[in-house]
């Protein structure tokens, strides 16, 4: 059982979580939790076409209906120049459509009333007049010269977003010209949806009284939010508030601005009164931000042996109708030149497509870090099967393949300098804990019997914590983070960051990271964040950058206020600065441990006793600009077995050994990982969001596109290693989103392991029982 | 889209089928679960109609324009419209031709679903589709035998896609 | 409509329109909001509140169907005495993270003690399924509910004994 936050020297403990208090009780304050004087709701009118021309709009009916006070369409925004807004990947999108629709469920019309019910039953009021067009739903046939463009308010008339290149082609060219082995495989990757419970939702409250907007938001990014929205709306950025409350999970779906928070904003600015926007999970599933819909193709050349020579990728990318991606401005297609994965390759080359279609917008990270998890799910399918094809077993190939021990730091084909890792290590501790000769001998036999058992390895490496800010930046912002430490007369702290938490523990982390640096207890320390008026500039909490950012930014803004009180120190123990010395406690005079202040001396002198000419108070504010990325890695290992009848697969272990660098809080850590896993577990077995040819969109809902249960769930192992970060201020990685990037990967690794005595070497996610069952038929396995 | 068709035959002479599909205040009333019907012209009208897929339920508003492709043979109807935030698009065409007993009506109608209802009961719509386009011209061919000594034979086969 | 609901032990006299939802009059007419909102097809139980004591998704049930009722929602969880041991169990093993399911969780898992007091972690898995959780992983939510049970079970017994007791002091 964790321990109290009242626990000394805290980092690297499990202590119970600061934040629990309110959300057991039921406590929280969601946004559709708070209520204001007067407030009236909006809903959204959303088009049933994919693709059409929109020829007319007729609102009447719905302006006179009971209780609504404002109906807003395309052109009434765009008479504000507020029909389309930026997006944060640089493309534009509409907020409510004008002259066309691009996709099912795009926002048409937007109607605020007093009670959501009135809003909801104005909407049918609304007749609008489409006129249907072809959809284009195959991002492949979306750049043919036969198909439509879809954006003709672009310049460039191509469905064609972007083309980004990684590696170096011709090197690459030469390594395959040479290879004596080559395996290519095609490799989707769903599309799929962060979908956290909390769906989106917003209030704006302007009072024309002040000039002043408060916004109150789902947002895992409230700076960069209200950047956006200064631009965006020519308000003056210090008259607009952004507070995001407690948030209900975010996974990436809250990154983005969406059109529905703008429709919001307008109409509290008209009306002078606030107003709500909650959205449902059908809106949610169906128009904000999805992830992933890649289309891979990836060739590996290869000696006799398996080890790894080149690795070519060519990947046509599906972002939907507009480029709503949120990957940082240089990097299109996001991290996803990490393909290389853990392999000491001698040269990759990677492309990347981006397309248009007339499907939802989006590209956002699902629990990941800017592509990565496609690249590494890519990786670690691709080394299985070129194992299966050199027959090799996949844990021998890996070890033959990984990048060193001593090779790092290690400059990656791509361009990438891992920080550090012991891929090995890691592994061989994988294959201990889980038992994997025995687990390959019962399946020897199981096989001899007929039986499927499969064992699947992912060995994967992530890139996070964007970032350093000489290579990364959103909308041009760059991507450091910021924390701000107050130690008030009693030796109590309240400390703000620029990232925004949404289940991840923060309050609790960050308490525990500027206590150790304090020499105080997390309960001594109170985190804010999501208040843009009171936090400093920050990019916000995704791609598992927290912790690498706002993490160093907390120690060193720590270690900042640290030296003045050393300096205070000194002055209460009346001895030069120098012969002060940090115990981790407490300030001694060198040789005197007796002659000893605590950090509450400190700051209550910092108030009341001041060596002379010193400036009072202790506080600081840091902004932490990382030097690099971390590099968090894993080894996972799953065991499957398959009914033969039913096709159903059922995962009988799983075990996932990360190496996230220094742990703060090994709890928290544990419970990121076992959240990880069962999103990871969702998408390789269950997540997909299918659209039919007309661009209707099959899985809205959670009836259709489906998140595990407690029943479906498997029951994780986990484990750890612990290679430090050389350049993190307290040595960690971030965690967060490691076990969703190296899992799916296990996951159908030990189902075409338990398929592969069929001659099955590769299979696309989600594996249904109905797709496995299919596999099984084919091949005579069941009837 | 999804595409039905069927044919059958009616003991009734070719003219008298002709009059009948061709005007929409006899046609009208063979829409199954019909609430209002508004004929605008000689080859407009507008019908309200009842729908239920799965759990969605509501009603459509559905304007429908006729055009003759071959006087007293060939008629096409184009159905447009929708409701609870959905839409449809139907494409008919009818075709009549002189057979033994009658007249042998051959349809095929071409069915485009969008919103909510394609989504959400995008597994219920085939069947429902499919029912509601036999039962128009089961009404039809009621309907013009309603005075008829016997019913002729009749069958209805339907593909979707 | 005027419905008459005893909620978390006060009665409530509302009047309401008859299309509204339960988990809606709770969070917008009572300004009870523990009670979440996480979906639009009953799929995701964050809604769970006890209707008579018996775990209903309180965004399927009309308001006026709970005229006469009993509603315990999560915020009647916490006694004078202190924590719920479900609370507590949840605190305590790390059973919840952004905490928007955790009250649907509460509610679940106390009806599923109330009728099951001893659950295997299959019982508990089952009794919870109606109820999704996007970020835990649910390892630790079976965890909370095992060590709740169990102190809950503790609880009883020394409860009953010193009734036991009181009740031998008295002959
Ligand atoms: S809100 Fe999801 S089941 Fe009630
Ligand atoms: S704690 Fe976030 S959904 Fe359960």
């Amino acid at each position: 059982m964790a321990l109290h936050p009242s626990e000394a020297r805290p980092f690297g403990k499990s202590i119970t979580r600061k934040e629990d208090p309110r959300f057991i009780r039921g406590k929280g304050r969601y946004v559709d939790d708070i209520v204001l004087p007067g407030m009236l709701h909006m809903a959204l009118l959303r088009s049933p076409y994919a693709h059409a021309v929109l020829k007319h709009i007729d609102t009447c009916a719905a302006q006179g209906a009971p209780g609504v006070k404002l109906v807003l369409t395309g052109e009434d925004l765009a008479k504000l120049n507020l029909a389309w807004m930026p997006t944060l990947a640089g493309d534009n999108q509409m907020v409510l459509a004008t002259g066309k629709v691009l996709f099912q469920y795009q926002e048409v019309a937007a109607v605020v009333a007093q009670t959501r019910a009135q809003a909801e039953d104005a909407l049918q009021l609304i007749a609008v007049e489409y006129d249907a067009l072809p959809a284009v739903v195959d991002p492949f046939y979306a750049t043919t010269p036969e198909a439509p463009i879809l954006r003709d308010d672009r310049e460039q008339k191509t469905n064609s977003i972007f083309h980004w290149e990684a590696g170096d082609r011709d090197a690459t060219e030469n390594v395959f010209a040479d290879a004596p082995v080559i395996v290519s495989q095609d490799v989707r990757f769903p599309r799929v949806h962060p979908s956290p419970l909390e769906p989106c939702g917003c209030i704006a409250d302007y009072n024309s009284a002040t000039s002043k907007l408060t916004w109150y938001v789902t947002s895992q990014a409230p700076h960069a939010h209200r950047t956006v929205l200064s631009l965006v709306s020519g308000l003056p950025e210090h008259q607009i508030h952004v507070i995001s409350p407690d948030i209900g999970g975010g996974f990436g779906n809250k990154v983005p601005v969406y059109p529905g928070y703008v429709c919001a904003i307008v109409a509290s600015l008209s009306l002078g009164v606030p107003v709500k926007w909650i959205e449902t999970r059908t809106e949610n599933i169906s128009s904000t931000g999805f992830a992933r819909d890649y289309h891979m193709h990836v060739d590996v050349a290869a000696e006799e042996d398996g080890k790894v020579l080149g690795l070519r990728v060519k990947t046509v990318a599906d972002h939907g109708a507009f480029d709503a991606a949120a990957d940082p401005t240089k990097f299109p297609a996001g991290l996803f030149s990490i393909v290389t994965g853990s392999y000491n390759f001698k040269a990759a080359f990677v492309e990347v497509d981006g397309v248009y279609t007339n499907k939802a917008p989006g590209g956002v990270a699902y629990r990941c870090s800017f592509r990565v998890t496609e690249a590494s799910y890519l990786i670690e399918r691709a080394m299985d099967v070129l194992a299966q094809k050199v027959g090799v077993d996949a844990a021998e190939l890996r070890l033959r393949n990984f990048i060193q021990k001593e090779q790092f730091p290690y400059l990656s084909p791509t361009g990438w300098t891992y920080d550090s890792g012991d891929y090995a290590t890691t592994l061989q501790k994988a294959l201990e804990l889980i038992g994997y000769d025995e687990l390959r001998k019962e399946q020897a036999e199981k096989r001899a019997r007929g039986e499927l058992m499969g064992i699947g390895i992912s060995t994967f490496t992530e890139i996070v914590g964007a970032g350093p800010s000489h290579t990364f930046d959103i909308m041009g912002i760059k991507m450091f983070d910021s924390a701000q430490i107050r130690v008030h007369p009693t030796g109590k702290v309240i400390a703000r960051l620029g990232v925004r938490h949404q289940g991840q523990g923060h309050e609790t982390t960050f308490a525990q990271i500027i206590a150790e640096e304090l020499g105080l207890t997390a309960d001594d320390v109170l985190i804010e964040e999501g208040d843009t008026d009171t936090a400093p500039y920050g990019l916000g909490t995704y791609a598992s950058r927290s912790t690498p950012t706002a993490g160093g930014a907390a120690a060193l803004c720590g270690r900042r206020v640290r030296e003045k009180a050393k300096k205070l120190a000194a002055h209460l123990l009346e001895v030069g600065e120098d012969d002060v010395t940090w115990d981790g406690e407490k300030f001694s005079a060198a040789g005197l441990p007796a002659k000893a202040v605590t950090m509450k001396d400190v700051a209550f002198a910092a108030y009341t006793n001041l060596p002379e000419g010193m400036e009072p108070g202790l506080e600081a504010t840091y902004y932490y600009d990382p030097p690099n990325l971390t590099f968090p890695n894993g080894a996972y290992i799953a065991v499957v077995d398959i009914d033969k009848g039913t096709g159903a697969v059922s995962v009988r272990r799983f075990l996932a050994v990360d190496d996230c660098g220094r742990v703060i809080n090994p709890m928290i850590v544990e419970g990121q990982i076992h959240g990880g896993l069962t999103e990871g577990f969702a998408i390789a077995f269950m997540q997909d969001i299918p659209y039919d040819e007309d661009g209707n969109c099959l899985a809205p809902n959670w009836m259709d596109y489906l998140v595990p249960t407690a029943l479906d769930t498997p029951r994780w192992e986990t484990a750890r290693t612990e290679t430090p970060s050389p350049h993190h201020p307290i040595g960690a990685k971030g965690v967060g989103e490691s076990p969703n990037v190296g899992s799916p990967a296990a996951f159908v690794n030990a189902v075409v392991d338990a398929l592969s005595p069929l001659g099955v070497t590769h299979m696309d996610m989600p594996l249904s029982p109905w797709k496995v069952w299919q596999v099984l038929r084919e091949h005579g396995v069941t009837e | 889209m999804r595409t039905y068709q069927g044919d059958f035959t009616i003991q009734s002479a070719r003219a008298k089928v002709w009059a009948f599909v061709i005007d929409p205040n006899q046609m009208g009333p063979c829409i199954p679960d019909l609430l209002a019907l508004d004929v605008h012209s000689e080859t407009e009208f507008r019908t309200l109609v009842r729908v239920g897929v799965g759990p969605i339920r509501g009603k459509f508003d559905l304007t429908s324009s006729l055009s003759v492709a071959e006087n007293g043979r060939q008629a096409a109807l184009v159905i447009k419209g929708g409701g609870m935030g959905s839409g449809v698009d139907m494409q008919a065409e009818m075709t009549l031709d002189d057979a033994e007993t009658g007249t042998k009506l051959s349809w095929q109608c071409d069915v485009k679903v969008s919103g909510p209802i394609a989504s959400i009961g995008g597994r219920l719509i085939d069947n429902e589709a499919r029912k509601i386009t036999e039962k128009v011209f089961a009404n039809l061919r009621d309907a013009l035998e309603a005075d008829a000594a016997e019913s002729g034979q009749s069958e209805v086969a339907s593909s979707g896609e | 409509m005027k419905i008459t609901v005893r909620v978390n032990g006060s009665v409530c006299e509302q009047d309401v329109e008859p299309r509204t939802l339960l988990a809606y009059f709770l969070r917008e007419t009572l300004g009870l909001t523990g009670t979440h909102v996480g979906c639009d097809t009953t799929n995701c139980g964050a809604c769970t509140v006890l209707l008579d004591g018996r775990p209903v998704k309180s965004c399927t049930v009309l308001a006026v169907q709970a005229d006469g009722c009993e509603v315990t929602t999560v915020e009647a969880l916490e006694q004078k005495s202190g924590l719920h041991p479900l609370q507590q169990a949840f605190w305590d093993e790390h059973g919840l993270q952004c905490g928007y399911c955790t009250p649907g969780m509460l509610m679940a898992a106390s009806a599923l003690l109330a009728e099951n007091p001893d659950p295997t972690e299959e019982e508990i898995r089952f009794g919870l399924s109606g109820n999704i959780c996007r970020c835990t992983g649910y390892v630790n939510i079976v965890k909370a509910v095992q060590n709740a049970a169990a102190k809950m079970r503790a609880d009883e017994a020394k409860s009953n004994e010193e009734v036991a007791v009181s009740g031998a002091t008295s002959e």
